[in-house]
């Protein structure tokens, strides 16, 4: 099983975030904005770091989104 | 029956039934609804696109085909489309100033299957810009809430709720990405459902979130929503994540007993952030289940804000690769969508990944935690709809940003894919109150069957908001 670290992860700042847009082409964000963002990512982080450490397995194969949308197929498995 | 007014106060059932007995005709309903619209219109802006030449000339169509005894199932009813579905020859704007001008040339699956099951296009409806833009839209303008003209409908399916409240039109559909019917639904007090991931296709529909995305019915009652889920839902080719599963006969299915039924309520995340006035509606609303027969058990959902993080990371990465061409105008965009696509950049490839790797587990859990319950029981809203001045809801402790609150008890079941049906379950400072079901995967039909029968034994479903006194409906 591969889990992330609990420990590690820096906070990100209104800068990185702006860096990260215009690595992505986006250099329109306004200053308001690029707070807002950062905010909302604060607020998903604890969940966020949660996921993150979330055991994965590493020695299966991976068949996402496969298995979701095949469980809902079947009904769910229903008992 | 003559009272035009009277007629958009019917439900698609009962106008069915009145044009099979002759005592009206879908002349005389597409006339009532527009009647409707004339006088809440302008307090509501529900309507962006109004067909009433089409629609009567349809109209006229039907009344034949019911006088030859060739009706169809949805024969002369009148319904909307959230302006996000695309319309052969008609605007199809996405709520945004971009697509003012995007007349498809053909249709979208919803809306074909519906015209062949004889239902009459009365409007294009409005959205939240792009399904996901807010309430403030700068191209078309507010929609407002019939209980409240102050306060937002909800959305992003905005305009299918005002409309179908204010019995502009009997069935509208809306889509779902977080909560986009069912919030709806809940805030104006009508009955929507967004079916299992997979049920409804999607081809034609202006997407948000592939993964989370669905479309559904929203009506005034769950005898309606079977009714028009039954006209759009089964597999279509140019949407390869559509069910191949048949579709089952959800209107018979009404019928079935549901006593002996078990529900499973989960309270902790679903019912925080409950405001007092609206947690004790519905306290008393999952009480009457029992006079139906149904035992509510309490469970525990492990992770449900894991699944709601998890939720939002897919949406954001997946609406910013969908909004690519739209993103060097992102400071034109209304407000809340700018916003969540200016958290898009932000999403890594693994975080995203990692969301849909844990789908699974959640899904898992959520089954284990239903055992041998037919479905959730849940509140479909936890506060009031929030004004549109400001879009802060009252949690009864404090005043917080709507956005996140309004969407914590649908996201997780996007996320998951499970269906789930909000009722209307009574009033609290006379505003609607929402009761939600959620299932199991491609077993709709239980949560409608138990929808049609709490209905049968509650009148909330039928209360009035009361725009319609004023306008004197």
């Amino acid at each position: 099983m591969s889990g992330a670290p609990s420990v590690g992860y820096g906070e990100p700042s209104v800068e990185l975030f702006a860096q990260f847009a215009a690595y992505q082409g986006i250099t329109t964000l306004t200053e308001a904005r690029l707070a807002l963002s950062v905010a909302s990512h604060a607020d998903l982080r604890p969940e966020l770091l949660a996921l993150r450490a979330k055991p994965m397995p590493f020695l299966e194969p991976v068949p996402e989104p496969a298995q979701a949308l095949t469980w809902l197929e079947r009904g769910g498995d229903r008992p | 029956m003559s009272d035009l007014a009277d007629l958009a106060d019917l439900t698609a059932t009962e106008l069915l039934d009145g044009f099979a007995a002759g005592s009206f005709s879908p002349v005389d309903a597409v006339r009532a609804c527009l009647a409707r619209i004339e006088v809440t219109e302008p307090a509501l802006n529900a309507v962006i696109t109004l067909l009433d030449g089409p629609a009567l000339v349809a109209a006229e169509q039907s009344a034949a085909r019911w006088q030859a005894g060739t009706a169809r199932p949805l024969e002369g009813i009148p319904y909307g489309l959230k302006d996000i579905i695309a319309t052969e020859s008609v605007a199809s704007t996405g709520g945004s100033s971009l697509y003012l001008d995007n007349v498809p040339a053909e249709s979208a699956v919803h809306a074909s299957r519906l015209a062949e099951a004889g239902g009459i296009l009365l409007a294009k409806l409005g959205t939240f810009e792009f399904a996901c833009g807010g309430a403030d839209n700068q191209a078309f303008g507010r929609v407002h809430n019939p209980w409240d003209l102050a306060r937002t409908t909800g959305g992003s399916s905005s305009g299918s709720g005002a409309a179908v409240a204010a019995g502009m039109v009997p069935l509208a559909i809306g889509t779902d990405t977080g909560g986009s019917i069912r919030i709806p639904a809940a805030y104006c007090g009508i009955t929507g459902i967004k079916p299992t991931y997979g049920r409804v296709p999607r081809h034609g529909v202006m997407g948000l979130s592939w993964t989370l995305d669905h479309v559904g019915p929203m009506t005034r009652s769950a005898a309606d929503c079977a009714l028009m889920l039954g006209a759009i839902a089964g597999h279509d080719p140019r949407d390869a994540t559509s069910s191949c599963r048949a579709v089952p006969d959800y209107v018979g299915g009404l019928a079935e007993p549901v006593a002996g039924l078990k529900l499973a309520r989960p309270r902790g995340w679903f019912e925080d952030c409950f405001h007092p006035a609206f947690a004790a509606v519905y306290e008393e609303a999952v009480g009457s289940l029992g006079s139906l027969g149904i035992e509510v058990v309490d469970v525990e959902v492990p992770d449900v804000a894991l699944s709601a993080a998890a939720g939002w990371v897919v949406c954001y990465a997946e609406m910013f690769s969908l909004h690519e061409g739209h993103l060097h105008t992102i400071e034109e965009r209304d407000t809340m969508g700018a916003g969540l696509l200016g958290a898009g950049p932000f999403v890594t490839a693994n975080d995203y990944l990692r969301a849909l790797r844990w789908r699974p587990a959640f899904q898992r859990s959520l089954a284990e935690a239903l055992g041998d319950c037919a479905g959730f029981v849940l509140p479909g809203a936890t506060t009031a709809p929030p004004r549109l001045d400001g879009m802060s809801v009252d949690t009864g402790e404090a005043m917080v940003d709507w956005l996140m609150v309004a969407t914590r008890n649908h996201i997780p079941f996007n996320y998951a894919g499970l269906p789930g049906l909000c009722l209307p379950c009574g009033l609290a400072d006379g505003l609607p109150v929402s009761l939600q079901l959620v299932g199991w995967p491609h077993d709709d039909a239980t949560l409608l069957r138990i929808g049609a029968a709490y209905q049968a034994i509650t009148e909330h479903h039928r209360a009035k908001p009361p725009i319609l006194a004023t306008t004197g409906s």
